[in-house]
């Protein structure tokens, strides 16, 4: 090799001792092993040529006319093994839209009938009051005048409260029963 | 070496191998020319000959199969080294992983390795200055063979091993300051 001054020069440059030492390699090889091995390679081309140019067809025969039955053949066969199925159907995006417009119509029914219910109810409990003469309202107050006085309440009955109670009083009373 | 005396130049085996009727003959001049360089620059980075054997014998299978591509105007001797040092490089890759998963780490190590070889003797220099390149990280140790004992110039180092001249320089410095730090404390 030319560099091989080059290579000590560098070596020296580098104040390295590397230079003087003997390179000479000590492992061992079998012996002939590069004779042989030259021999091994050219078996091992030609194997790997070998496998690599194998032919791609295949020694083995079909029946006559195999291919040609085979499509009509595997068509009977499936639909032979068909079952009814569930019908599923894909939605695209326009149909999504569509179906997010009928729910959206479905919804605005609903809820525009529940209230117009409720309004036409409302209405008709005003004007079934209204159609009540002043005179019979007066005439209803007086029989029933025991059962409205504020007198006979539940809560006019409840003796055990007592007389005198103050806003905390109550307070911690609803505190403790729950009741706020 | 004494083989390559006698060898024909590289531009020949590149024109018999295109050759249907020459091409077995261009290959075994071409193992024969380049088998013992590119066997000592696996051997030195893998260290047991039958991993070394393996390795050249698929760097030579891979030579065979994509020499009919090969570019002429590249250079076949950094191509065989290119092919040699990348099939080296990924067999140490999956030492190290198989060896990772292994329970036997210390078995598979390459420093076992030196330690089985036939005449081992940790206290002779050619031993110590192997066990030294041993303890290199592999590419590193790819470089210090290359320049050291293969001699090879930076530049076609440089197209063997896809790195910068520069590079290249550096990691050898650098090996050799650690070659020579590891013969004097061990």
């Amino acid at each position: 090799m030319q560099e091989k001054n080059e290579i000590q020069k560098e070596l020296e440059s580098m104040n390295s001792k590397l230079g003087g030492i003997s390179k000479a390699m000590p492992y061992s090889v079998p012996d002939n092993y590069f004779e042989a091995f030259t021999a091994q390679m050219i078996a091992s081309a030609k194997e790997e040529e070998m496998l690599i140019n194998l032919p791609t067809s295949t020694p083995f025969e079909t029946p006559a006319n195999y291919f040609d039955q085979l499509p009509g053949q595997v068509l009977a066969a499936a639909k032979a093994s068909e079952k009814p199925r569930t019908r599923i159907i894909a939605l695209n995006g326009k149909a999504w839209k569509n179906v997010r417009l009928a729910a959206a119509a479905v919804l605005l029914l609903l809820a525009g009938s529940g209230i117009f219910k409720i309004a036409l109810q409302q209405d008709s409990f005003d004007q079934k009051i209204a159609a009540v003469p002043d005179e019979a309202i007066k005439e209803y107050v007086l029989q029933n005048s025991t059962e409205l006085n504020t007198g006979n309440s539940v809560l006019a009955s409840n003796t055990t409260l007592p007389a005198q109670l103050t806003d905390e009083e109550i307070t911690q009373y609803l505190n403790e029963t729950g009741w706020q | 070496m004494a083989q390559t005396a006698t060898a024909p130049e590289d531009f020949e085996i590149l024109a018999s191998f295109k050759n249907e009727r020459t091409r077995e003959l261009a290959f075994t001049q071409l193992v024969k020319k380049y088998q013992q360089r590119l066997y000592w620059h696996i051997r030195r980075m893998v260290v047991a000959h039958e991993d070394a054997d393996d390795i050249l014998q698929n760097v030579f299978i891979k030579v065979w199969k994509s020499l009919g591509d090969f570019r002429e105007e590249a250079n076949l001797y950094t191509w065989l080294y290119r092919i040699a040092t990348n099939e080296s490089l990924t067999w140490m890759e999956q030492q190290k992983k198989r060896n990772s998963i292994s329970l036997s780490d210390a078995e598979g190590s390459i420093g076992s390795k030196l330690e089985a070889e036939k005449g081992f003797d940790a206290n002779k220099l050619e031993w110590k200055l192997q066990q030294a390149i041993q303890a290199l990280p592999e590419k590193q140790r790819a470089v210090f063979s290359l320049r050291y004992y293969d001699e090879m110039p930076y530049e076609q180092m440089s197209a063997v091993l896809e790195t910068s001249v520069g590079a290249l320089k550096a990691s050898y410095h650098h090996a050799v300051k650690k070659v020579e730090a590891f013969l004097i404390n061990d």
